[in-house]
């Protein structure tokens, strides 16, 4: 087995309770990574087409890479994979830091795919290659916080957990899976797939070491490339994510008013300040967090003991809202009450609950309620109106325990706009039930084909426009002249699938050179990589995760597009007036370079060989 | 003339003499002799600004206006907006 890997899966069958110990395909591991791309694989050969993504025959895997627990700059991350309930069924993922994906290595495994569905509440409790299902009754209905705790409490201070809250457990398609209490693997559902599944936690515990292939010269790279911080290092080190709010605000590139406002107009300068930079990391008791081994240390936690807005868990102490969580509780809903999205961040870590989703549900709501499409007796006397920061934490909170007009709201925009007779179409933005994320294509035109393209729609750390690494060789272009991106946008999806798939955080990949990709990959594994292979392998990945969709009867030129996402019509105010984005030609010019059917979207067989993925031939080419 | 150069938090004065004419790719590049850290930010080997800025004058994107061409008058403020990226 090439270095990096522990060389061992786990497969744990829910409905049965078998454990077994399965060793991991090298071939597999060299052609796809780990994580999504290692995950894509492994489903899309044991999920059965049609597969009822809340039911038995899901699969839920959590999965790390090569670089995951090693030196390399940033080798914190771990991902968790499985048919989402989310996207019309199509391929689900999303990828956390915090401290468990190490763990889960130290603790023997690459990674762990849960099968079936158990008859009662469990938890999985691995300790240095040994696992075991434990009963979780007393842990069911209890938030994030208090699991962690308990768990901590019962199996040592030295065990790392991801687990869901409620909201995973009443399945809304909302929901999270958290790890050290304030991290979340966001997107896509999956807090609901581990709650169809019974499972509440998987807890991890170990020292065991992680092999490399040449150990002192990852130490060396290590050393070589902290030296060599670019990019974005300074405001995420200084400030993490909130560093960009105020500038995001006005630039056009944050959602305002529900992606009908603008900064400039709705949310200027001196309220786009108090929900940014200093002020968020002048809030009381601030201290700088860092995920494991991390360098950078973007995240931050404040304390909030008083006024309206208290935090009631963990003595007061919470983590800082980041940009996303500012942005869809802030600017997106006219809210500059920094407290309010303190607190609004710990009901959400909590429940279990994706800010981006809630933010875009509470907007969608709002907008509807400012129309007359909803009164407060739909909304259980809840005043829904912009910036009303106490309303805004109430409903969230309710759509957190699915209680009352929550419970209509909690499987997203696309559910609840359904539930409520198709009322505000304009208003409800999301692209194939995902909730865009608060980076807007009208600023940024590229982003229109990472969320209309990209297995897992409506996503903004799936690489592209909005995320250039420093050193990646690319062509100059305009960005609101519609053609001649694609080959750019190639390179830097298809780096970023590369740079999670081997257990990487994006922010190192945005904060070093990329070249570190590479050869820190070489370092840790011995297999030669260079940015040809990278991009190569990241195709095939990114391919591999479009083919789990394909099988599922899912073309992404068929996904609906928000208007307001891509200025259709265009706004008259603001620093992206005027803009529309002409996605579809992206699109078709980035599914040339990709090889794939410009109008089906299936890969030619050709590109399958290119990429050696010739087993996809028959299923695809039907 | 003084006009105001502003990156995010920082912000500094440069000055120009009375009587002339300035636009924002004359400011732009004056920045190289007083903070040239800041410069190579914004412009590459060649001296050309990067694509990946955005800037504004008195908060209006110069793209709504003569790009690096619009004119500046006393007081004015330039603002400068990287790409940019959060989570």
């Amino acid at each position: 087995m090439a270095r990096g890997y522990m060389g061992k899966l786990l497969n744990v069958n829910l409905s049965t309770g078998k454990i077994e110990i399965e060793p991991l395909d090298e071939k597999l591991c060299r052609d796809y990574i780990g994580g999504y791309g290692l995950g894509a694989r492994l489903l899309y050969e044991r999920i059965p087409a049609g597969a009822n993504p809340l039911g038995t025959n899901n699969i839920l895997g959590f999965l790390t890479g090569p670089l995951t627990g090693t030196p390399a700059i940033i080798g914190s991350r771990f991902v968790v994979v499985a048919k989402s309930p989310k996207t019309s069924g199509g391929w689900g993922d999303a990828n956390c830091g915090g401290y468990f994906g190490p763990h889960l290595k130290f603790a023997g495994f690459d990674g762990v795919l849960f099968s079936g569905v158990a008859h009662k509440p469990v938890y999985l409790f691995i300790n240095e290659g040994k696992a075991e299902l434990l009963d979780a009754s007393d842990l069911w209905g209890l938030g994030v916080t208090a699991v962690e705790d308990t768990l901590k409490g019962r199996h040592g201070k030295d065990v790392e957990i991801a687990s869901i809250g409620p909201a995973g457990e009443m399945l809304s398609l909302t929901a999270c899976i958290m790890n050290d209490k304030e991290r979340a693997a966001g997107r896509s559902g999956l807090g609901a797939v581990m709650g169809s599944k019974r499972l509440k936690a998987v807890v991890v515990k170990g020292k065991l070491p992680v092999p490399m292939y040449d150990e002192k010269g990852i130490k060396e790279l290590r050393k070589k490339y902290l030296k060599e911080a670019t990019g974005f290092f300074d405001t995420l080190h200084k400030w993490g994510t909130c560093g960009i709010t105020h500038d995001s605000a006005l630039s056009g590139d944050s959602p305002v008013k529900n992606w009908g406002g603008a900064g400039t107009v709705d949310f200027p300068s001196e309220r786009a300040r108090r929900i940014s930079d200093d002020t968020v990391i002048g809030l009381e008791g601030y201290k700088a967090y860092a995920c494991w081994n991390c360098p950078i240390a973007c995240g931050g936690k404040v304390r909030q003991t008083g006024g309206k807005f208290a935090l009631e868990l963990n003595d007061g102490i919470g983590h800082k809202p980041e940009y996303e969580t500012l942005c869809m509780f802030g600017t997106n809903l006219l809210n500059d009450d920094l407290p309010s999205i303190v607190k609004l961040n710990e009901i959400c870590n909590n429940l279990g609950l994706d800010t981006i989703s809630l933010g875009a549900i509470v907007g969608y709501v709002i907008e509807c309620y400012e129309n007359g499409l909803l009164t407060k007796e739909d909304t259980d006397g809840l005043e829904m109106t912009w910036g009303n920061a106490e309303a805004i934490v109430a409903l969230t909170e309710k759509i957190g325990r699915r209680e009352g007009f929550g419970d209509v709201l909690a499987d997203g925009v696309r559910v609840a706009w359904k539930k409520l007779g198709y009322i505000g179409t304009e208003y409800a933005v999301h692209v194939d039930g995902e909730e865009v994320p608060a980076h807007d294509p009208r600023f940024i035109p590229g982003l229109a084909t990472t969320y209309t393209i990209t297995a897992t729609p409506a996503r903004h750390t799936q690489g592209g426009e909005l995320l250039p690494p420093p050193g990646l060789e690319l062509d100059e272009v305009d960005k609101y002249v519609y053609t001649g991106h694609a080959r750019n946008h190639w390179k830097m999806v298809t780096t970023m699938e590369v740079c999670q798939a081997a257990g990487l955080c994006m922010f190192g990949y945005l904060s070093y050179p990329v070249q570190a990709i590479p050869e820190q990959l070489t370092a840790v594994t011995g297999w030669d990589f260079d940015m040809e292979e990278v991009f190569k392998t990241g195709t095939r990945i990114y391919t591999m995760r479009h083919a789990f969709n394909l099988r599922e009867g899912i073309n992404p030129l068929k996904r609906n597009v928000p208007g307001r996402m891509v200025g259709e019509p265009p706004l008259t105010v603001g620093n992206v007036k005027g803009v529309t984005v002409d996605y579809r030609n992206l699109n078709k010019e980035f599914l040339e370079v990709l090889g794939w059917d410009t109008t089906t979207t299936v890969p030619t067989r050709e590109t399958l060989q290119r990429l050696g993925m010739e087993f996809l031939i028959e299923d695809l080419h039907k | 003339m003084r006009i105001q150069l502003a990156y995010g938090r920082e912000k500094l004065w440069i000055e120009f003499p009375e009587g002339g004419t300035v636009d924002v790719g004359q400011a732009l590049q004056a920045i190289k002799d007083v903070r040239p850290e800041i410069y190579e930010r914004w412009c590459d080997q060649d001296g050309q600004l990067r694509r990946s800025l955005t800037i504004f004058v008195n908060g209006e994107n110069i793209r709504y206006r003569q790009g690096l061409e619009t004119g500046l008058s006393d007081g004015d403020e330039v603002y400068v907006i990287p790409l940019i990226a959060g989570g």
